[in-house]
C-alpha cells in the first residue's frame, strides 16, 4: 500500500511551515452584472456580492467564515478557486496570483486548492460510479496510472471511513453522510493542501454533522490540511474553527480569534448573532437578553451608504450613515469594521458563552 | 510528514463487493416491465430483421411485372370470378402493374426504417452538439446560435422540403439512391431545432448543479466535462425525444412521397431499395377504387411502426424518470 503524503515533496513547491500565510486575499471583489433586455443587452447594474474583501490564512488552521444567507460566503470560495473570475483583488496562494493564471496552470493549482460541496446530493455526478468519481481527479492530473487508480481509490474511501468495496456503487445508492465523505475523498485525492470547505454539514441531519466535522478534523491532524470552513451556524464554526471571520452584506465586519469573538465580539452584528445562538440551558436561556434586529438585508445590488450595517444596527449613529468603517486590528489581532467597536460591548447585552454542547443544535441563520 | 492511510473506522462492513446498479440498468428494468414497450422493442426488432432479410424473405423480385394479374386482392378474398380472386401465390395480393404486394411491404420496410434512423442520426449530431455548445458557452454564442435555430424552426417545414425537392430533383445530388439522399438532408435540416432547444434547456439546469463545479474544482477539461458529465445527464430527454422523432420521419417521407417530392420509383431489379412504404401508400391511393387492399397494408405497417416507437418512447419517459423510483 502506498503512504498518503501530503505533496510537499512531490509538488515542487516552496515548503510552507506551520503558521505562516499559505492564502491571502486582498481586496477581493465579486460582482455579478444585471443585465436587461432580450437582444440587445445593457448592464443596468450589478449584484455586489463580495466587495472588497481582505484576510489571511494561515498554514495548518482553520478560518471559520460565517454570515447569513446571501452575504457571499460562497462566492468568497469559488472566487478563491477561480470557480468565478473575481472582478477586483487579489487570491495569493503560497506566493502564486491565483486571478492571473492561465488555463493550463490554474489546473495545475487545482492540486493543491481543493472544495467540499455544500449539496451531498447534487456534488456527485449520478451517471459516474464512486470509483469514477474519486479516481477522475487522478487520471486529470496523472497522479496513478492503470491498476493503482483503483488502489487509491479504495485508500481513499478508507481514509475518510467508507468500505472500500464501495468502488463500483453509484451515488444514489448513499446516504447522505456516506455521499459527504465521497466528496470529501474526492477532494483528498489530490493530495491538496488547503480545501475550501463550502458549509459541508449544512444539508447533513444533525446527527450526521458531527460525524462529518470529526472526519474533517481528524483528517486536519492527519494529513496537515488548512481550511476555509464556510458556515452559517455559528456554533458548528466555533467548534472547528482557530480564527472565525464574520461576514455581512459582502463585507467581513469581524475577524478574530475563535475564543475572543466569541467571548467579547466587537461588531454588534456578531453580537446579534452571537445572542440568538440557543443555548441547551432553560435557566440561562430565560435569563439572557436578545438582540433582535428589526427589518431585513438590503438588496446588495444597492447596498446602504457607509456602514451597510447601519439600517439594522441598535446602535447606529451618524457617523455610520455617511462613511465606511475602516477594517482595523484592535489588538491581538482582532479586527473590525465599526466606529462604536470598543464601546458596542457596553451598550449592547452581553453575550453568554456558548458551551460546546450547543454545537451541534446550532440553529441555521437562513 | 507521512503517515500511512489507514482507515479511521475500525470494522469494515460485512458486505462483499457486488454488481453495482447503474442507473441505466435501472432504468431497463422498469423498461421491461412495461408491456406496451416490450411490445412495441418486440415489433421493432421484428420489423428490421425484415428489412436486413428482404432478400430471403421476398419470394418475388419487388419490381418484377406481371401482366395479367394485376390489382388482385389478398388470398383470402374469394370472388367467385377467378379474374378478380386472390392467388395463394401472391398472398397479400398485387399492384396496377401486378408486382407482388407482400415482396413489396418487405422491401419498402429497408427504406422506411433506413429514413427513419438516418435523418435521427444526423438531427441527433447536429442537434446535441449545438445545444451543448449553446448552453455551455451561454452569453453572446448562445444568444446568437439560439436565434439561428428561431429562424430555422420559424421556416415552414413542408414548404422547405417541397422546394428542396423540386429544386434538386434532376441534380446528380437528387438522384442519388433514387431521390432518398435528398430526403435526408431535407428532414434532417429541417428538424434538427426541437432537440436543440431540448438539449440547451437541460445543460443550462445541469450546468448550475454543483458535480460540474466539482469537475471544475479537480480541473477536469472543458471538453471532458461536456461530454462526460453534462451529455451522460442529459441522455434520458434525448433518448425519448429520438424514439418520437423515428416515426415521424418515417411518416414525413410517407407523405412527401405521396404529394410526389419523395421517393421516385425504381424499376431496376437489383436495387436494394426498391420502393417504400411510402411509395406504397400514395400507389394504393391511386388505385383506392378499385383495389383498397393495396393502400391498406402500406398504411397498416407504417401506422403500426409509428404506435411501436410511440409506445418505446412512453415507456422509456417513464423508465428514465428518477422520480418513478
Amino acid at each position: 500500500m502506498t503512504v498518503y503524503s501530503n505533496g510537499k515533496a512531490n509538488n515542487g513547491s516552496p515548503a510552507i511551515a506551520e503558521g505562516e500565510t499559505l492564502l491571502e486575499v486582498s481586496d477581493l471583489k465579486m460582482h455579478f452584472p444585471v443585465h436587461k433586455g432580450i437582444i440587445i443587452q445593457r448592464q443596468v447594474g450589478a449584484v455586489k456580492a463580495v466587495d472588497g474583501v481582505s484576510f489571511a490564512v494561515k498554514k495548518g488552521e482553520t478560518l471559520g467564515l460565517v454570515g447569513e444567507s446571501g452575504c457571499g460566503k460562497s462566492t468568497i470560495g469559488r472566487a478563491i478557486l477561480q470557480l468565478y473570475k473575481p472582478t477586483g483583488g487579489l487570491v495569493s496562494f503560497q506566493g502564486t496570483e491565483l486571478t492571473k493564471l492561465n488555463g493550463q496552470d490554474m489546473r495545475r493549482m487545482r492540486r493543491k486548492v481543493q472544495m467540499i460541496f455544500q449539496d451531498p446530493y447534487a456534488s456527485l455526478n449520478p451517471r459516474m460510479t464512486v470509483g469514477d468519481i474519486i479516481g477522475e481527479p487522478l487520471k486529470v492530473h496523472n497522479l496513478r496510472q492503470g491498476k493503482a487508480v483503483n488502489e487509491r481509490v479504495q485508500e481513499l474511501l478508507a481514509l475518510v471511513g467508507l468500505n472500500p468495496y464501495f468502488v463500483n456503487r453509484y451515488p444514489h445508492e448513499f446516504s447522505g453522510g456516506q455521499r459527504q465523505r465521497i466528496g470529501v475523498a474526492r477532494a483528498l485525492a489530490v493530495e491538496p493542501e488547503f480545501i475550501v470547505c463550502d458549509e459541508p454539514v449544512s444539508a447533513l441531519d444533525v446527527s450526521i454533522q458531527a460525524q462529518v466535522i470529526n472526519l474533517l478534523e481528524e483528517l486536519q491532524d492527519k494529513l496537515g490540511l488548512t481550511y476555509l470552513f464556510i458556515a452559517h451556524g455559528l456554533a458548528v464554526v466555533k467548534h472547528i474553527s482557530d480564527r472565525v471571520a464574520v461576514m455581512y452584506l459582502g463585507k467581513v465586519v469581524e475577524l478574530a480569534d475563535g475564543k475572543k469573538l466569541y467571548s467579547q465580539p466587537m461588531h454588534p452584528y456578531t453580537q446579534a448573532l452571537l445572542s440568538a445562538v440557543p443555548i441547551p440551558d432553560p435557566a440561562i436561556e430565560k435569563r439572557r437578553k436578545r438582540i433582535i434586529l428589526e427589518g431585513d438585508v438590503p438588496s446588495p445590488l444597492n447596498p446602504p451608504s457607509g456602514c451597510r450595517f447601519h439600517t439594522r444596527c441598535p446602535i447606529a449613529i451618524e457617523q455610520c450613515k455617511i462613511e465606511e468603517p475602516p477594517f482595523v486590528d484592535y489588538g491581538g489581532g482582532h479586527f473590525a469594521a465599526c466606529w462604536r467597536a470598543r464601546e458596542s460591548l457596553d451598550l449592547l447585552p452581553s453575550p453568554i458563552e456558548i458551551d460546546e454542547s450547543a454545537v451541534m443544535t446550532a440553529p441555521k441563520l437562513a | 510528514m507521512a503517515t500511512s492511510a489507514g482507515t479511521l473506522t475500525r470494522g469494515r462492513l460485512p458486505q462483499a463487493e457486488r454488481k453495482p446498479r447503474s442507473l441505466w440498468s435501472d432504468a431497463w428494468k422498469r423498461l421491461t416491465r412495461n408491456k406496451a414497450a416490450v411490445l412495441g422493442i418486440v415489433f421493432i426488432v421484428l420489423m428490421i430483421l425484415v428489412a436486413i432479410f428482404a432478400d430471403l424473405l421476398a419470394q418475388h423480385n419487388p419490381v418484377q411485372q406481371n401482366a395479367g394479374i394485376s390489382l388482385r386482392p389478398p388470398v383470402w378474398v374469394q370472388t367467385g370470378n377467378p379474374a378478380t380472386s386472390g392467388l395463394s401465390e401472391y398472398p397479400l395480393g398485387t399492384d396496377s402493374l401486378g408486382r407482388d404486394m407482400l415482396s413489396r411491404l418487405i422491401f419498402g420496410a429497408r427504406v422506411s426504417l433506413i429514413v427513419g434512423l438516418i435523418p435521427t442520426t444526423i438531427v441527433v449530431v447536429i442537434g446535441v452538439t449545438f445545444g451543448l455548445i449553446a448552453g455551455y458557452a451561454g452569453g453572446w454564442i448562445d444568444n446568437l446560435m439560439m436565434r439561428i435555430v428561431d429562424i430555422v424552426t420559424a421556416f415552414p417545414d413542408l414548404l422547405f422540403l417541397i422546394t428542396v425537392g423540386v429544386a434538386f430533383r434532376d441534380t446528380p445530388f437528387g438522384q442519388a439512391f433514387n431521390g432518398l439522399l435528398l430526403i435526408f438532408v431535407a428532414l434532417a435540416i429541417v428538424g434538427w431545432t426541437g432537440l436543440t432547444r431540448l438539449v440547451r434547456g437541460q445543460v443550462l439546469s445541469l450546468k448550475q448543479k454543483e458535480f460540474i463545479e466539482a469537475a471544475r474544482t479537480v480541473g477536469v477539461s472543458r471538453r471532458s466535462i461536456l461530454f462526460k458529465h453534462l451529455l451522460p445527464n442529459a441522455m434520458a430527454p434525448v433518448i425519448v425525444a429520438i424514439s418520437f422523432a423515428i416515426p415521424a420521419f418515417i411518416l414525413a417521407e410517407a407523405v412527401l412521397t405521396i404529394i410526389g417530392v419523395g421517393m421516385r420509383p425504381s424499376v431496376n431489379p437489383d436495387n436494394p431499395f426498391p420502393t417504400s412504404w411510402g411509395v406504397l401508400m400514395s400507389d394504393g391511393f391511386a388505385s383506392i377504387n378499385s383495389n383498397p387492399w393495396a393502400l391498406f397494408f402500406p398504411v397498416l405497417l407504417v401506422s403500426g411502426t409509428m404506435l411501436a416507437f410511440t409506445s418505446l418512447g412512453d415507456g422509456l419517459r417513464d423508465a428514465l424518470d428518477p422520480r418513478d423510483n
